[in-house]
This record gives structure tokens, C-alpha cells and sequence, in this order.
């Protein structure tokens, strides 16, 4: 049997196959249920925000125009961003991004480095945990590796390294194609939206799962041209419950522009507290800072605005040039980065991507990769 | 269509009366369940209605909510833990076939049972669909490369599959 039948096999089996689909089914009217009660949920959410802000400030009225009657709810357009699935008690699995791409991996795995030259990783075991806690010795922890140094330690991969714990590397420079250890690791690496995907374990279908997750991720930019403008959004009086807030941090090695090193969701508590101790920093010392930026983080959150039926946007820069500021856009200003500013954002991958203020904050040690050498 | 209209407007309206039972016997394929693919049609279309004005506005909405459908089964296949796709029963109707074409059919099922989610959604687009690896690469969000190596195996596959329903294994 030559290709072309088998191909016609397929095509005659799945038609026939099509045929038993019972199409008449009220699915339509299921999505529309579905739709509806999303929404519901999303303004339940907003009106306890709302209330919440009541209750901060003291008494203090805070106008909304929010209808009473629960059954109408605001209508939103939270953006395509379909693929990030909510993180429930039981989800085994997190997205990891890292310019274009998105990779669904196991949530229990820490984060490390990968190879940025064709064969020099820096270093390839878990090195921060989940929570972005550091690691001693946790060489059997799977670990998502980005091109990044980590630590000036370095293992020559994989010529002179074998993996003890299952691996997943983004945007490492290695070839597609697979590369099998002497312990029974085989690593496979594929190329999508633009840079390389790589998945190292013992298990044929960890490996298969993490790689066909791999697909162009929009969560946030996959590059900038320049540093964006931070915007401290419409008044608070406007503001709603929180729809969506992305963390999402950014680095480039050349005179290009900015490439996405990370990206995740902030829970509305992080991200109130971010905003709310962003705010409490005092000014940055002046200093003379000319030079060029390699790195900077974005908080962005965007809420149900309460007044017109629409969305509010909320962007501050976090630039680790110079010692680091916090730019929240007209009105809050600029302000120093502060151990309490950055707290609530630097977790998870965020201390093994961004390398953190320069001039020694010994106080943020723990939140950054920090200085090497 | 009263919430459909207020809702999404009359485009989706239109499109989703036009293009609904073709997703569900794509979903059918790509799930191998007739729950599993409303359940993943149903979360592709309260996702393309939710953002109608931005998936309505593209070139190829079809190929949008495709890729929707794929995505929803792949979530849901992780979330269940699944390692393999269920394997829908054969049909009764199909005794009055001839008794080769139902081997075949039956060969054809198993193949896509036995595939990871994404390589058997690359295979019911390119046989049922027939798209353009191209077209598959983009609604599946991966290499054009990776689309033809899914396919490859997965006709390396269904030929052993017959191979071995010929000498009467299966």
C-alpha cells in the first residue's frame, strides 16, 4: 500500500467517522449560558473589589454608576487571551513564556538556566523554586531553563553534563532534533513561533505532553521596540474589580530591541500591593544615569471601569538601570525601587530572569539573579 | 438569538448558525467523544463570542475557533490526566459495509485514538479538512515542520495498523 492510499484511508475513515457526530445538539445555547455566567462572575468580582476600596478609604463614597440589578452585569472585551488556562487547586500544570512562545509544564518544576551559546548553561538544574524561593542542592527538581545566566557557574551541555532531572528550555540555542543521554534522557528540541522549544526527561510522554503544548503565547508582547510609558490610568473613583494583570519582563543582549524574558499573572492582592507600595517609595536620588537599558519589568492591570461600560488600564516600569526606579506614570510619578515595591511581583520565575537593580541593594538580593562574577 | 445579538452581534449570529455542525464533527475527530467535543465547542465558541469583535474582524474566523476547539481539548485533556484519547464504539450501522471498508474505518480510529492530542488534531485537519500544512502550522500555533513530522507518523501509524489488521491481529 503506497503513501496515497494510506492517505485515502484517512480521509475515508475520518468522513465516515465525521458522520457519527450528533450535530444537533444545543451547544450554542450551552456557550451563550456559559458567556452569560462568566460574566456574572467577573462582576461579582468587580463589585467586591468596589466594595473593598469602600472600605479602605475609610467611608469615604466612591462613586460608581453600576447598576443595581445583578442581572447586568458590564459588558467586557477582556482581549484574546484564550490562551491562559486560570490556575485552579488541582492544575498540575503553569504556562512558562519567554518571547513568542508559551509551554505548559509541570507546576511543581523551579527554574534554571540553558545553554546560550550552542553549548554553555549557567546552570542547568532548578535553582529557584516555584514560589522563586532559592534552591540548595535540589538536583532531582525539574526545571524550566531559560538563555540567562544565573549563576557564573557553568556546565558545558551536553558534552560534559547529564541531566538528573527533567528539563524544559525555552528558547535555548540548540538545534531542533533529539540528542539522547547515557542515563536514558533523551532531549528533544522543536522551533515554535520563532525561537526553540526543548524538552529533557526519561519520560517519552512528559516529553511529548510539554512539547505539544508549545504554541505562540500573547499573554504580553514577545518584544518592544523601547521601553513602554507607564500610566497610572483614569481616576480610582473609576476603577473596577480587576480583569487581568500581567507581569511581564523584558531584556535584550544586542542594540535591538526588547525580548520577553517572562511573563504571568499577578493576583489583585499582589497587584494592589505592588501599586500601593510603588507609590509609598520616595524619589529617586538624583543621580546621573546616562547609559542603556538591558532590562525592565511591566506591571500592567486592567480593570472594569466602572463609568462608561469599559476597561481601565494600569502600567507601571520597573527599570533596573541605575539602581532602580519605579516609573508610575503622570500624577505618582517616578519613585525609587524599593524592597517593598518588588516584593510582590519578584516571585515565581521573576528572581531567575531579571538580574535586578544595579549598584548593590543588598536588600533585594533574594527578589533578582543579582550581580555575577 | 435575542442575548446572541445583544451580546456578540449579528456576525457571530450568522456564523455560528452557518459553521456549528462542522465543529462538532471536527471536534468529533479531533476528541474521539461526542461529550468531549461539546464540551470543547462549547468553550470555543462562549470564548469567540466573548471576543466576537476581535475574532469576527479576522481573515479566517473558522480557523480561529478551530484552533479554540484543539486548544480546549488539550487543556482538558491535561486536566483529566489522560494519557490516551477515548475510543468511540464502532458504529452498528456500519455491518451493512463492506467488510474491508470497516477494517479500514476501524483502522483509521485506533490510529487516532493512539495519537497525543495535537498530532491528531494535525491529521483531522489535514485528511478531514484538507488544509495546507501551512494552515495547519498556523491554527495549531507550531512549525510547519512539526505538522508534517505529526503527519508523517501518524500514516507510519495507520499503514501498521493495517499491516497488522491484514494478518488478522487486530
Amino acid at each position: 500500500m503506497d503513501e496515497r492510499e494510506v492517505e485515502r484511508v484517512f480521509r475515508d475513515g475520518l468522513q465516515a467517522r465525521a458522520e457519527d457526530a450528533d450535530v444537533a445538539v444545543p451547544v450554542v445555547a450551552r456557550a451563550l449560558a456559559e458567556v452569560r455566567h462568566r460574566r456574572h462572575r467577573r462582576w461579582a468580582v468587580s463589585a467586591a473589589a468596589a466594595a473593598a476600596v469602600v472600605l479602605v478609604v475609610g467611608g469615604v463614597e466612591v462613586l460608581t454608576n453600576r447598576s443595581d440589578d445583578p442581572a447586568s452585569p458590564p459588558v467586557v472585551d477582556d482581549g484574546p487571551w484564550t490562551e491562559v488556562r486560570p490556575p485552579t487547586e488541582d492544575d498540575k500544570w503553569r504556562t512558562e513564556y519567554w518571547q513568542g512562545v508559551a509551554v505548559d509544564v509541570p507546576v511543581e518544576w523551579g527554574y534554571g538556566g540553558a545553554p546560550t551559546d550552542g553549548r554553555t548553561a549557567c546552570y542547568p538544574e532548578a535553582m529557584v523554586g516555584p514560589d522563586g524561593s532559592r534552591l540548595e542542592g535540589a538536583i532531582e527538581q525539574g526545571w524550566v531553563g531559560r538563555p540567562i545566566a544565573v549563576t557564573d557557574v557553568c556546565a558545558l551541555v551536553p558534552d560534559a553534563w547529564e541531566p538528573t532531572a527533567p528539563f524544559a528550555w525555552l528558547g535555548a540555542d540548540v538545534e531542533p532534533g533529539t540528542y539522547e543521554y547515557a542515563d536514558g534522557y533523551v532531549q528533544e528540541t522543536i522551533e515554535v513561533a520563532g525561537t526553540t522549544v526543548t524538552v529533557g526527561t526519561d519520560d517519552a510522554d512528559l516529553r511529548e505532553e510539554i512539547l505539544a503544548s508549545a504554541r505562540p503565547g500573547h499573554l504580553c508582547e514577545p518584544t518592544l521596540a523601547k521601553i513602554p510609558r507607564a500610566s497610572a490610568g483614569a481616576s480610582i473613583e473609576r476603577r473596577g474589580g480587576l480583569i487581568l494583570a500581567q507581569v511581564c519582563a523584558y531584556r535584550r543582549e544586542g542594540p535591538g530591541g526588547f525580548d520577553l524574558s517572562y511573563a504571568t499573572e499577578l493576583s489583585p492582592a499582589a497587584v494592589e500591593t505592588a501599586f500601593a507600595a510603588a507609590e509609598r517609595a520616595p524619589a529617586p536620588p538624583p543621580v546621573d544615569c546616562a547609559g542603556q537599558r538591558s532590562e525592565f519589568v511591566v506591571l500592567h492591570a486592567t480593570y472594569n471601569d466602572e463609568f462608561p461600560n469599559d476597561v481601565l488600564d494600569r502600567t507601571a516600569v520597573y527599570d533596573m538601570f541605575c539602581g532602580g526606579t519605579v516609573d508610575l506614570g503622570p500624577g505618582p510619578g517616578l519613585r525609587a525601587l524599593t524592597p517593598a515595591a518588588v516584593e510582590p511581583l519578584a516571585r515565581n520565575g521573576i528572581p531567575s530572569v531579571v538580574y535586578g537593580p544595579s549598584g548593590g541593594k543588598g536588600a533585594m538580593i533574594d527578589s533578582f539573579i543579582g550581580p555575577l562574577g | 438569538m435575542t442575548d446572541r445579538a445583544a451580546d456578540a452581534g449579528p456576525g457571530f449570529d450568522a456564523w455560528v448558525e452557518a459553521r456549528v455542525p462542522a465543529l462538532v464533527r471536527f471536534a468529533y475527530l479531533v476528541t474521539g467523544s461526542q461529550d468531549d467535543a461539546e464540551d470543547a465547542v462549547q468553550s470555543a465558541l462562549a470564548n469567540a463570542c466573548e471576543k466576537w469583535s476581535w475574532v469576527g474582524g479576522r481573515e479566517d474566523p473558522d480557523a480561529y475557533v478551530r484552533r479554540m476547539v484543539v486548544n480546549a481539548h488539550i487543556s482538558a485533556w491535561r486536566r483529566s490526566g489522560r494519557r490516551e484519547s477515548p475510543v468511540a464504539e464502532v458504529r452498528g450501522t456500519e455491518t451493512s459495509d463492506p467488510a474491508a471498508t470497516v477494517v479500514r474505518h476501524d483502522a483509521v480510529w485506533r490510529t487516532c485514538a493512539g495519537l497525543p492530542p495535537q498530532q491528531r488534531a494535525a491529521v483531522v485537519l489535514r485528511f478531514y479538512e484538507d488544509l495546507e500544512y501551512a494552515e495547519i502550522a498556523e491554527i495549531l500555533g507550531v512549525a510547519e515542520a512539526t505538522v508534517r513530522s505529526h503527519v508523517h507518523r501518524a500514516l507510519a501509524a495507520l499503514r501498521r495498523e493495517l499491516e497488522a489488521a491484514e494478518r488478522g491481529e487486530a
